[in-house]
Order: structure tokens, then C-alpha cells, then sequence
């Protein structure tokens, strides 16, 4: 599944973008981790869009929950975008694990960051 | 001038033969493909060159401290054989011409004895003339008469012998490089042999399977298991013999802790050991006492070598490479193939052990997760399937349970991401609380509720779970009543007596992340025939490339089973749609529960 999968790090001003694309799972959960401590680098607020990701399992979920709890132990902050356009499935998993009572996702980045900068 | 013409003539017909001789030796030189054939060249016609009556070719051991003899001729067998080895001193007159790289010649049998008194006895030849053969060995020439040699005949010699040499040399050095090559052959072998197995067992056998007789006549492995030290295997090149090493093992156990013990000696210190060759003083110092060192010296070693298996720092055991039968001698080449032989192999021990301890552990924790069996309520069938992604080592988190309570019962199905050990306890904590819950809390969404403050409390921070909780009542018409509260979890589906299809619960919070969760009790009514599937992720999220089976693919499995379906068939067919939507293996557990009212009897409904 990682060969039709990426996870870039892009730059929003003060704001850390992490953005995926494609398939991510158990096979590219690690390095989604990696990737958002990296883009946290210490306090660095983060958001991460998964607009253009196709498919995202239970253990993709696992590692947004994980950073969005250790962004609130060491105050920092991160946000999640789940656009209109990111797969069904994605949506699907979300409203099925009924995560956005937990997580702070938004619909689209420009909110995100709104959200995140307070 | 006759005599002087006749004695031209001979000289002619001399030289001629001579010639014809050395062009004769040349060419089966050239044809030599292995030492010995050079080593046996150089005496035949080699011998015709010379015009010798007896000749002896002997090479020098690694150590340089004897000469053991290639190939003899003309001499008797006894005195072939009391001359197998002697050593490197100027006692000898072919010792002597090796250690000074010059002519050693004997003009005469009292000469010999006078300047070599040790050869007294053996006077078969009159004259001898011992010449060096590169920095490896030399040969002796003799003649039954007494001869004087001048300086033309002495170069003449010399330069055939340094032919000789010179094809030896050759000889040797391309066995040599065969044999590095064989040793590299033998380490891509190896790696390829202990990848395939995980039993360290089978892998032990391998390494002395490849050993001999590539790189020794006999190999031992000797392994430290918690009882002792114990000899895993044991291969000869000649299988007659693996019994009379076996014996000696068995009189002479290896021991860790006993000095006398060469194995054990390497175990202790860790040290890889290169014996070459094996000298009395070594046997002495290996052996218990005389009955020990005569049962070593029957086997007839020549060298050896004894490499510790070590992995991750921990001594594993050892394996013993000796040469006996083919008299070779280990060189460092050889000492250090044999290490990474054994690094390979030890490696290979380790990860087979780890794997079959972690292995029975994931068994163990599973058989935590699911019920042994399922239990028997009358007038419902239930059904369930488990599907475990991986091969034992991966425990999943997914997991069911039914249970009978007090004229009703549970059903429960979850998934606790991640894998491996931390999440079996996790989700055997879930399936646990669940059950209790059960018992004194009045509606599934408060059942969730208690598991979600478990979780809450016990689990690490990137761990959650996603459960269905069910509570079902046989109701007077031979259906079921149910309420269902989901946690995160994709919702049952229903599937009517008519086929249709209906979501069972509503969406809710997954759990063991918030303290305030969303959490709904749902109703529905099973009639008789009427079933329902609860599944975890493992199955809508079936992928294959990018296509995924989803709960539209499920929802068209469970339409196609048609009416009149019984639990274990609906349980079946999802089963079969996960496992053929892809050809690979599935990456996640897969867990199904199918429940429902068995269908009325026709005549019983018609009536």
C-alpha cells in the first residue's frame, strides 16, 4: 500500500502542514508518526490534512489520537482537516469510530489553521 | 676419430632423448588440474629428465615445522612409510636444501651416512641430489650408482625442477582459489538454508550438512541447552565413522566447565580455536587420561577448528570442523569462513528461538481473546468466525464473546488497534469488562460505558477500541428481541427474511480515549430466519490494490445468500468474500458473529 501512499510536510507560517496522500495503514503508521513529531519539532503547532488520502485504517486512527493527546500534555496543539474530497472510506472510518467527538477535525485547512492559532 | 664420432653420436642420440623426455614432462605439467597430478608429473616422466632410479617429493606443512611426503618413487613401501613425515632441520639432506634454497648433492653412500647420519638404514640409493621446489616443499633425487653432477647437469636440473614448481604452484593456487570460492558458495548456501527454517534444530543440521565435505571431513555441533551440553549433530564424510565419534562423546561428554575439553575451552572463552596442525602436546591437553587420548588418536585428526555460536552475546554453543581422512590443514581463510558460518547460524538460533517463545506467548494470549466454545441457547443459532492475519507471531486485537445470562444473553464484539502482546492484554481487559459489565448494568451503552472508563485507565496512549455490545431476549414468537449499542464500531446488519438489509445500532464513539462518549441503545426484533452480522473492521476494510471490499461489497454478500439462509451459511459466505477479494493474505484480523432465531419448520409456519 506505500507505494500509492505519501505523507509531505508542508509550511502554513507558523503552522506545520503534514499532508497524506493515497492509501495509509498498519504499513505506513509509524512513519505518519514520525513525520507529525517531526513537523511538531518541540511546540510547532501541527495540522494535518488528510484531504487526498484515499484510505486510512484503525491504525492510521490510532496515531492521530496519540499525537492529539500528546499535543495537549506538552502544549502544543494539532488539527485535523478532513476535506470533501478525501475517499469515502476515510469518511466513513471517522464517522464509524465516531472519532470526531474526540478529535478536532475540520472540513477544510483554512479553518484548521483559523482553529489552531486561536 | 671413430671414437670420437661415436661418442658425438651418442651424445646426439642422448641429447635427443633427452629432449623428447623434457618435452614429455612439459606437456603433462600443462595438463596437471590439481596438485597432485603436478606433484606426480614432476616424477613421471619427471624421473626420465632426471635419469634418477628413486625420487621423493616432500611439501612442507603450514607450520613449517615438517615435511610430509607427496609422492615417492622407486623406494620400498617400507621405507615410504617410515618416512610419511620428518622434520624441518638440516639433519636431512632435502630439510637442508628447502632451509638454504641450494643443491644439497651426495656423492656416494658413505657420504651420505657420514653428513647425514640419520638416513643410515635406508641407503637405497648411492648418489643424491636434493634440490628445493619454491619455498614449499623439494624433492630428492637418487641414483643406484655413484655419480658426480657438474655444473651444466646441476643448472639443467634445476631449471626442470623450477618448472615443476612452477606448475605446482599453479595447481595449488587455483585450489585454493576453488576452494575461497567454495567457501563463499558455502556462506550464500548457508544464509539461504537457515533463512528457511525457524526450527534452530533443522538449522544446526544444515550447518554440518554444508560443512562437510566442503570445508571438513567431520563436523560436530555441540549446543548449551538448559540441561547441559549437548551434541546436536554430527556429519562425517565417511558415515562409518560418525558412530566412533559418537561413542567418544558419550564416554567423554563435552563440558563447559571441564578443562580438559576443547569445546568447552572455546565455550568459556568465546575464542574461536585453529589447531593445524594437531600435535600430541594439543591431544594431551584436550584428553582425561590415557583411554581418552587413545580414542582421540584413533580418530585421526589433522586439524581442527572450533568456532563458539554466538548471538546477541549469549554463548549458544559450538561447531567443531576437523580435517581427517583427506589430511588438509585449516589456514586463517578457513578460520574465518568457519566464524561467519557460525555468526550466521547463531543468528539464525536466536531469531528461531525468539520467534518460537513469542510465538507460544501470542498462542497463549489469544486463546485469551476468544471463547473455547460457543455456548448452546436454546432456540438461537449463533455462529462466529476468526480470521487471524499473520502467521500466530501478529495477535491481533480483535475479538467475541457470547454468553447466556439469566434468560437472555451477550454478544460482544470489538477490536483494540494494534498488535502484538500489548494489545492482547488490552483486548482481553475489554472482553473481560464487557462480560462483568453485562451482568449488572441495565443497557449496553452503559455496558461501553464501563469498558470505555477501563480502558481510560489502563491503556497506553495510542491504544483505543472499537466494540459492539449486544443484549438478546428469546422472545414467545421464536424471535429475538435485541438492543445494541456501538462504540466506534461499524454497525451489525440485519438481514431480513426477505433479504433486505437494515444497519443494526447507531454510530458511536470509539472508546478508551474520552470519558464523555456518544453512546446509543438501539432495538430491534429478530423474526425466525431473520439473522444478524456483526463484523469487525478487518472485514470492509479487505483491500485489494485499491479496491476494497467495503460495506457495500458486504452488504452484497449478505444479499446474496438468499433467504432461508442459516447463520453458519451467512458466516461462511462473509468468510469466503474476504478471503477471495484478494489473492494476499488479509492484513487485519477478521472477526464475524453471526446471531438469529433458527427459521420455522414450513409445516410449522404454513399452520
Amino acid at each position: 500500500m506505500s507505494a500509492s501512499s505519501s505523507i509531505e510536510i508542508d509550511r502554513d507560517g507558523d503552522v506545520a502542514v503534514v499532508v497524506l496522500q493515497g492509501e495509509h495503514d498498519l504499513s505506513t503508521a509509524d512513519r505518519l508518526r514520525q513525520a507529525i513529531e517531526r513537523a511538531r519539532d518541540g511546540s510547532t503547532p501541527v495540522v494535518v490534512d488528510l484531504t487526498e488520502a484515499t484510505f486510512i485504517d484503525s491504525a492510521v486512527l490510532g496515531v492521530l489520537i496519540a499525537e492529539h493527546e500528546r499535543a495537549a500534555s506538552n502544549g502544543s496543539a494539532v488539527g485535523y482537516v478532513v476535506g470533501a474530497g478525501a475517499g469515502h472510506s476515510v469518511h466513513r472510518i471517522i464517522d464509524l469510530a465516531g472519532v470526531a467527538a474526540v478529535l478536532p477535525i475540520s472540513s477544510d485547512r483554512a479553518t484548521a489553521l483559523r482553529a489552531i492559532r486561536g | 676419430m671413430t671414437a670420437h664420432t661415436d661418442q658425438t653420436r651418442s651424445d646426439i642420440a642422448w641429447l635427443g632423448s633427452r629432449l623428447q623426455h623434457l618435452q614429455t614432462l612439459s606437456a603433462t605439467l600443462a595438463g596437471a588440474r590439481t596438485e597432485q597430478e603436478a606433484i606426480e608429473a614432476t616424477l613421471n616422466p619427471g624421473l626420465d629428465v632426471f635419469e634418477a632410479d628413486q625420487a621423493v617429493i616432500a611439501m612442507l606443512d603450514e607450520s613449517g615445522t615438517e615435511f610430509r611426503i607427496a609422492a615417492v618413487r622407486g623406494y620400498p613401501d617400507q621405507v615410504e612409510a617410515d618416512w610419511a613425515m620428518f622434520p624441518n632441520t638440516d639433519e636431512y639432506p632435502l630439510s637442508a636444501a628447502v632451509r638454504t634454497r641450494q643443491p644439497v648433492i651426495v656423492n656416494g653412500p658413505e657420504e651420505l651416512i657420514r653428513r647425514y647420519p640419520k638416513l643410515e638404514g635406508t641407503g637405497r640409493s648411492a648418489a643424491l641430489v636434493c634440490l628445493p621446489m619454491g619455498d614449499f616443499g623439494g624433492i630428492a633425487l637418487g641414483y643406484d650408482r655413484e655419480k658426480m653432477f657438474d655444473d651444466a647437469e646441476l643448472e639443467f636440473m634445476t631449471a626442470v625442477v623450477r618448472q615443476c614448481s612452477e606448475a605446482i604452484r599453479r595447481t595449488a593456487f587455483d585450489a585454493e582459489r576453488g576452494r575461497r570460492a567454495e567457501r563463499l558458495a558455502l556462506l550464500a548456501e548457508a544464509g539461504a538454508a537457515f533463512a528457511r527454517s525457524l526450527d534452530y534444530r533443522t538449522t544446526l543440521g544444515e550447518v554440518a550438512n554444508l560443512a562437510v565435505p566442503a570445508m571438513a571431513d567431520c563436523c560436530i555441533v555441540d549446543v548449551l541447552e538448559p540441561t547441559g551440553l549437548h551434541q546436536l549433530a554430527t556429519v562425517h564424510v565417511e558415515p562409518g565413522k560418525i558412530a566412533r565419534v559418537a561413542e567418544l562423546e558419550t564416554s567423554y561428554p563435552a563440558d563447559p566447565a571441564e578443562p580438559h575439553s576443547a569445546v568447552g575451552g572455546v565455550l568459556r572463552s568465546g575464542e574461536a580455536l585453529l589447531v593445524s596442525p594437531v600435535t600430541e602436546e594439543f591431544v594431551r591437553s584436550v584428553t582425561r587420561d590415557e583411554a581418552h587420548r587413545e580414542a582421540v588418536h584413533a580418530l585421526g585428526m589433522r586439524s581442527l577448528i572450533i568456532v563458539p555460536l554466538v548471538a546477541r552475546g549469549r554463548t549458544l554453543g559450538a561447531i567443531t570442523l576437523i580435517y581427517d581422512t583427506s589430511s588438509r590443514l585449516y589456514d586463517e581463510h578457513d578460520l574465518a569462513t568457519a566464524a561467519s558460518l557460525a555468526d550466521r547460524a547463531a543468528l539464525a538460533i536466536d531469531n528461531a528461538r525468539l520467534h518460537q517463545a513469542q510465538t507460544e506467548i501470542a498462542r497463549t494470549l489469544q486463546h485469551g481473546l476468544l471463547p473455547d466454545a460457543l455456548p448452546a441457547i436454546p432456540g438461537v443459532e449463533i455462529t462466529a468466525r476468526y480470521l487471524a492475519a499473520g502467521e500466530g507471531l501478529e495477535v491481533g486485537g480483535d475479538f467475541y464473546d457470547v454468553w447466556p445470562m439469566d434468560g437472555s444473553f451477550g454478544v460482544a464484539i470489538g477490536d483494540v488497534s494494534g498488535k502484538g502482546a500489548r494489545a492482547a492484554a488490552m483486548t482481553s481487559l475489554a472482553r473481560h469488562t464487557v462480560r462483568v459489565a453485562s451482568l449488572h448494568e441495565p443497557t449496553p451503552s452503559r455496558v461501553l460505558r464501563v469498558l470505555n472508563s477501563e480502558i481510560l485507565q489502563h491503556r497506553p496512549p495510542d491504544m483505543f477500541c472499537t466494540a459492539a455490545y449486544a443484549h438478546a431476549v428469546p422472545s414467545a414468537d421464536g424471535g429475538i428481541d435485541v438492543t445494541i449499542a456501538l462504540g466506534g464500531h461499524p454497525p451489525g446488519v440485519i438481514v431480513r427474511h426477505d433479504g433486505v438489509l437494515e444497519q443494526a445500532g447507531e454510530l458511536g464513539t470509539l472508546l478508551g480515549v474520552r470519558e464523555d462518549v456518544t453512546l446509543t441503545d438501539a432495538d430491534f426484533h429478530l423474526a425466525p430466519g431473520e439473522v444478524l452480522v456483526l463484523c469487525t473492521d478487518g472485514v470492509i476494510e479487505r483491500r485489494d490494490g485499491g479496491r476494497m471490499l467495503g460495506e457495500e461489497g458486504l452488504a452484497e454478500v449478505l444479499a446474496g445468500v438468499g433467504s432461508g439462509a442459516t447463520a453458519e451459511s451467512i458466516a461462511i459466505a462473509v468468510e469466503r468474500a474476504v478471503m477471495e477479494f484478494a489473492s494476499a493474505a488479509p492484513e487485519d484480523d477478521v472477526a464475524i458473529v453471526v446471531v438469529g432465531p433458527p427459521a420455522m419448520p414450513r409445516d410449522y409456519a404454513d399452520a
